[in-house]
């Protein structure tokens, strides 16, 4: 913020996405109330927020009518059970959802694998598509040039992400870490440690599906795995930690002081949270029953979570991650060229 | 000692930035503090929590762009000053600026790496993260978990003084209007100035105090100076003086903060409500200027100045809260905000026939860009004004602080009135004695100096009560 006197829309969609939300500025701001001139730094940069997601989506609508109501989740959450349920029910025998499938491989007699990839590929590409799309046209309307991106800026930008700097209040400030403000005036280091859980906890879900394909199609080894084989193990660890951190995400924000909360972001906010924490649990009861006759339906719903999750990732609170992470890219970009004219 | 405890070590009047470092002293010193706020909680600090740096003797580091010494650090207090100072509580205050930032960092807060526009201070100013209220929110959380007791809506009533010279108890009144008596064996008074009180400005400046804008807390009304002057305080500092600047006539009566600054004046020129001009706005460099145009716009015809500008040098100063008024023509520019359009018009082009181009502009420094046989005189970065758009700023004087309170001795005693002996154990700090060495003139920074040295020292000097 200090390096600009003038703010137009790139800068400030630029600043709302940079903006972690630990709402320190709120505490620290003596514009806020009482005060009569309301300043409320925070709520204001997660409106913004929220317009820049859906500035940046492609189409807009669907991320409009999905931020709208918490209603509009609920329906699309049922739609997307609903339908993963008709499919299962119409692509196959619908009894074989009501017995147990025991032998290796049998597994795929839910869902033939070849609809599983073939899903999973094709609303996999739609989204890094439209993600990738977005990204760029969000890099250049914050004002970078494509050329200037370097090796340098990307790896230390994903390092800032994965090391999680932004949660440590005034990050970009040496000797500061004071964390988040959710509660009170006294900052604690909870968010980090609960979105840091979600974050590994996703990607280590990432890597369990990734070994199993691995282990199907380069090692011929068909499913069920092992409680101890690798798939399982990151799929175990990755779950556990993405049900505790989403939960206790929940818990934390309904205590939460709500005066610096843009209500709106709040709906997008518990959807995500929720579809995660739904993903979650759906996943480990799928593991849990999986050699008995449950297996069939539980395995459904858990598909049908995963594809609410993959198909409202363009429109939904998932998009926080490409916009920040553009955003630190042109910050450590920015860094650079203004330690070159020092 | 339990919660509902009247007695104290040491008891302090008031909660912003000189109040807490007395009360952290000395509860550090292992006493048990009462701190009296008289805001409710969401309103506490007093100025304070609109603050933003600090002026200290420091070396170059990663906060401090150079080196500034004592040496100098005087010289610039003499100069705004015109030389009147209490030259011991000077000199203490400037040498014990030294161990201001370990002792800050020792409490809890954080520095902010140098940044551009604020005024070219950081080189002799240090910034804190998150500002005043930060500093303030930081002290009160380290006040409370070291035992200091805080009560707010606390307002003293009375304080009363034994005939030995001695303070014996404060009177301190509820939100609903209950008092209580409080004890202690030391007093410190750090209740800021009597900036708020417009009926007590009007007594001195009559109804032009009604055209103040006041900057800060609305309740530093200066009741506790007055009951201080009441019991035999000696006063010191004249009752006109104050730290004022240039704000915008827009802004909020009360706590605008500094949010309200303008610093449009020196890249174009300044006149009166009768469009007169009536100083040299180029005189020095901003931060060296900028704290005497509250005085000046005050004595000026209903306390109204105004700043115009053209569209050459409108980016050289930060953005200001509200947007400028802004026209074509000068013509359109007047009847903007009132003013008469044939006199502004022959103001600005009796100034623009004055410029001289004898340099180069350079807002960084004194540029030479002069009039010529102007009275005023424009010194530097004077420029024509006669490049469309055109911009206007109404300016009011914006009170920060005022400058009359009590005479302390370098041990933060209050000296009486009647013989100029040292009250027993009744210390002072902060705005309420900043008088003593700011007789007139400001330097950015400075109270926070002020407030911090004699708060740590009142609260070290009232630990050693018993």
């Amino acid at each position: 913020m200090e390096r600009r006197t003038n703010f137009g829309k790139g800068d400030l969609f630029y600043l709302a996405n940079i903006c972690h939300d630990c709402k320190a500025c709120y505490y620290a701001c003596p514009y806020t109330e009482p005060n009569e001139l309301k300043i409320n730094i925070p709520e204001v940069l997660s409106e913004l927020r929220l317009e820049s997601y859906k500035e940046y989506s492609t189409p807009r609508r669907l991320a409009s009518f999905f931020g709208r109501h918490r209603r509009n989740f609920l329906v699309t959450a049922l739609a997307s059970l609903l339908a993963t349920v008709l499919f299962s029910l119409l692509i196959g025998n619908p009894q074989r959802l009501f017995s147990p499938h025991l032998e290796l491989g049998s597994f795929y007699d839910i869902f033939p694998y070849v609809v599983i990839i073939g899903v999973g590929f094709g609303i996999g590409l739609y989204v890094v598509a439209n993600y990738l799309f977005n990204m760029i046209r969000f890099y250049k309307d914050i004002g970078g040039k494509l050329r200037q991106i370097s090796i340098g800026a990307i790896l230390r930008a994903a390092s800032d992400a994965f090391l999680h700097s932004g949660f440590k209040g005034g990050w970009h400030i040496k000797g500061n870490k004071s964390g988040c403000y959710h509660e009170n005036q006294d900052p604690s280091s909870g968010f980090l440690t609960l979105h840091a859980l979600i974050f590994y906890g996703f990607i280590s879900a990432m890597v369990s599906t990734t070994l199993a394909a691995m282990y199907q199609d380069w090692f011929g080894i068909l499913p069920p795995y092992p409680v101890l084989s690798l798939p399982a193990l990151f799929g175990i660890a990755g779950g556990i930690c993405m049900i505790v951190g989403t939960l206790a995400i929940i818990a934390i924000r309904r205590k939460e002081d709500k005066r610096p909360v843009f209500k709106n972001m709040t709906t997008l906010d518990y959807a995500f949270l929720l579809t995660l924490a739904s993903v979650s649990i759906t996943g480990f009861l799928t593991l849990i029953l999986r050699s008995t006759s449950a297996m069939g339906v539980v395995f459904t719903i858990h598909l049908g979570f995963v594809l609410l999750l993959f198909v409202t990732a363009p429109y939904g609170k998932f998009v926080h991650f490409t916009y920040r992470y553009i955003a630190l890219i042109f910050t450590r970009i920015e860094e650079a060229q203004q330690s070159k004219l020092d | 000692m339990d919660a509902n405890s009247t007695h104290y070590d040491v008891i302090v009047v008031g909660g912003g930035n000189a109040g807490l470092c007395a009360a952290l002293t000395a509860s550090d010193n292992k006493k048990n503090v009462l701190l009296l706020e008289r805001t409710p909680e969401n309103w506490r600090g007093g100025n304070s929590k609109y603050t933003r740096d600090i002026r200290c003797c420091q070396e170059k580091d990663e906060f401090a762009t150079g080196v500034y010494e004592e040496e100098e650090f005087l010289d610039d207090l003499l100069r705004v000053t015109g030389g009147k100072t209490n030259m011991d509580l000077a000199k203490t205050t400037i040498h014990e600026s030294h161990s201001l930032p370990k002792w800050m960092e020792d409490h809890g807060v954080t520095w902010q790496k140098p940044l551009k526009g604020t005024l070219h201070l950081s080189r002799t100013n240090r910034f804190f993260i998150g500002g005043g209220k930060a500093l303030i929110n930081t002290y009160y959380e380290r006040a409370r978990k070291s035992g200091v007791k805080i009560l707010y809506n606390a307002a003293v009533e009375d304080i009363v003084i034994g005939e030995d010279g001695s303070f014996k108890n404060t009177l301190v009144s509820n939100s609903s209007g209950m008092k209580t008596e409080y004890f202690a064996d030391a007093l410190v008074i750090a209740a800021g100035g009597f900036e708020a009180n417009i009926e007590w400005h009007r007594k001195y400046w009559n109804s032009a105090a009604d055209n103040f804008i006041i900057r800060g807390s609305r309740f530093n009304d200066g009741s506790v100076l007055k009951i201080l002057i009441e019991r035999g305080c000696r006063i010191a500092g004249d009752p006109k003086q104050f730290h004022a600047i240039a704000v915008d006539a827009r802004s909020p009566k009360f706590e605008g903060g500094i949010i309200t600054r303008i610093d449009s004046l020196p890249f174009g020129i300044v006149v009166n409500k009768s469009c007169k001009r009536f100083y040299d706005e180029g005189e020095d460099l901003w931060p060296k200027r900028y704290a005497i145009w509250g005085k000046l716009i005050a004595e000026q015809p209903d306390q109204l100045a105004y700043s115009v500008l053209d569209s050459k040098t409108i980016g050289n100063f930060l953005p200001t809260m509200y947007p400028p008024y802004q026209a074509n023509s000068i013509h359109e520019l007047a009847r903007s905000v009132g003013l008469d359009s044939s006199s502004l018009e022959r103001t600005v082009k009796g100034y623009n026939e004055h410029v001289v181009d004898a340099g180069k502009f350079d807002p960084g420094v004194l540029d030479g860009c002069s009039t010529h046989g102007l009275d005023p005189p424009k010194s530097h970065w004077a420029l024509r004004i006669d490049t469309p758009p055109f911009y206007i700023y109404a300016l009011r004087p914006g009170i920060t602080f005022t400058y009359m309170g009590v005479t302390v001795d370098s041990s933060t005693h209050i000296l009486q009135a009647a013989d100029g002996r040292p009250f027993d154990n009744i210390y002072a700090a902060g705005e309420i004695m900043a008088g003593n060495i700011l007789t007139k003139g400001y330097l950015a920074g400075f109270g926070l100096t002020i407030g911090t040295v004699f708060g740590r020292k009142s609260g070290e000097v009232a630990s050693r009560r018993n």
